[in-house]
């Protein structure tokens, strides 16, 4: 499964999910932002691929987000992701938390990106 | 009948010694090499991410600075931090506080992770840096 295919299957249900920026009318949404590292090289050649994710939790400053965070941490551990660490990153525009995490496959990065 | 063999326990405790005994200033310039190699990694992946506003004259990649390591009683330690600030539309801004925007992002503005896409891609590279100091020691000294 690629990357955006996995981040797609584990979060989609949770909220709206959108890749890189949102620039629409939803006050509640996820966004998701990604490198990639090649890893597990066999004649200069990378067989598998570590991706390292962002995924953005905004919101109002009036809600409550624990019951979001809760089932985001839930959806990365059983969507195969790492345990996630998380920032708050709120302003005066809302609540902005950044969960960091990664995920893994295989086939390198020019085969499942 | 199979035999497994254990070997190689003097080599490993006489490195430890080794090890050991590295001087805190020689333990010291480690770091230092350490965080010349991360500031620089830092500031390449600002470039290559579109970090640096041409419009600015005192950008935060340029106010990129490397500590003086510190002591501490199982080793040391080395910050790399964003000194100074610059006044964006009349208001003073912390250059920190800029490059956490940029890290994280914020309504309507993609996150550009450079920091940690430096330090993930070139956690070996940092930590040779380090190694390099210390293996230079230990061949000279013993």
């Amino acid at each position: 499964m690629s990357c955006d295919e996995a981040i797609n299957a584990a979060f989609g249900e949770i909220l709206p999910l959108f890749p890189n920026v949102y620039t629409g009318e939803e006050l509640t949404y996820l966004v998701y932002n990604y490198y990639v590292i090649p890893e597990v090289y066999a004649s200069s050649v990378s067989h598998a691929s570590r991706y390292s994710i962002q995924l953005h939790l905004y919101l109002p400053h009036k809600e409550n987000p624990n019951a979001i965070k809760l089932a985001i941490i839930n959806a990365c551990i059983g969507g195969g992701f790492t345990y996630p660490s998380m920032t708050n990153a709120s302003d005066k525009d809302g609540q902005h938390y950044v969960f960091e995490f990664e995920y893994c496959n295989g086939g390198g990065v020019y085969a499942q990106t | 009948m199979p035999r497994l063999d254990l070997s190689g326990f003097e080599e490993l405790a006489a490195a430890f010694d080794k090890i050991s005994n590295v001087p805190e200033d020689v333990q010291m310039k480690a770091l230092t090499e350490m965080e010349e190699v991360a500031a620089a990694e830092i500031r390449k992946s600002g470039e290559a991410y579109g970090v640096r506003d041409p419009e600015s004259p005192v950008h935060v990649l340029d106010s990129i600075k490397v500590n003086k390591p510190k002591k501490t009683d199982s080793g040391g330690y080395a910050d790399v931090t964003f000194s100074g600030s610059r006044t964006r539309s009349g208001k003073q801004v912390r250059q920190a506080e800029i490059a956490f925007i940029n890290e994280y992002g914020k309504k309507n503005q993609q996150a550009r992770p450079f920091v940690g896409e430096a330090m993930n891609k070139n956690a070996e590279a940092i930590a040779k840096a380090g190694a390099e100091v210390i293996l230079d020691w230990t061949e000279n000294n013993f």
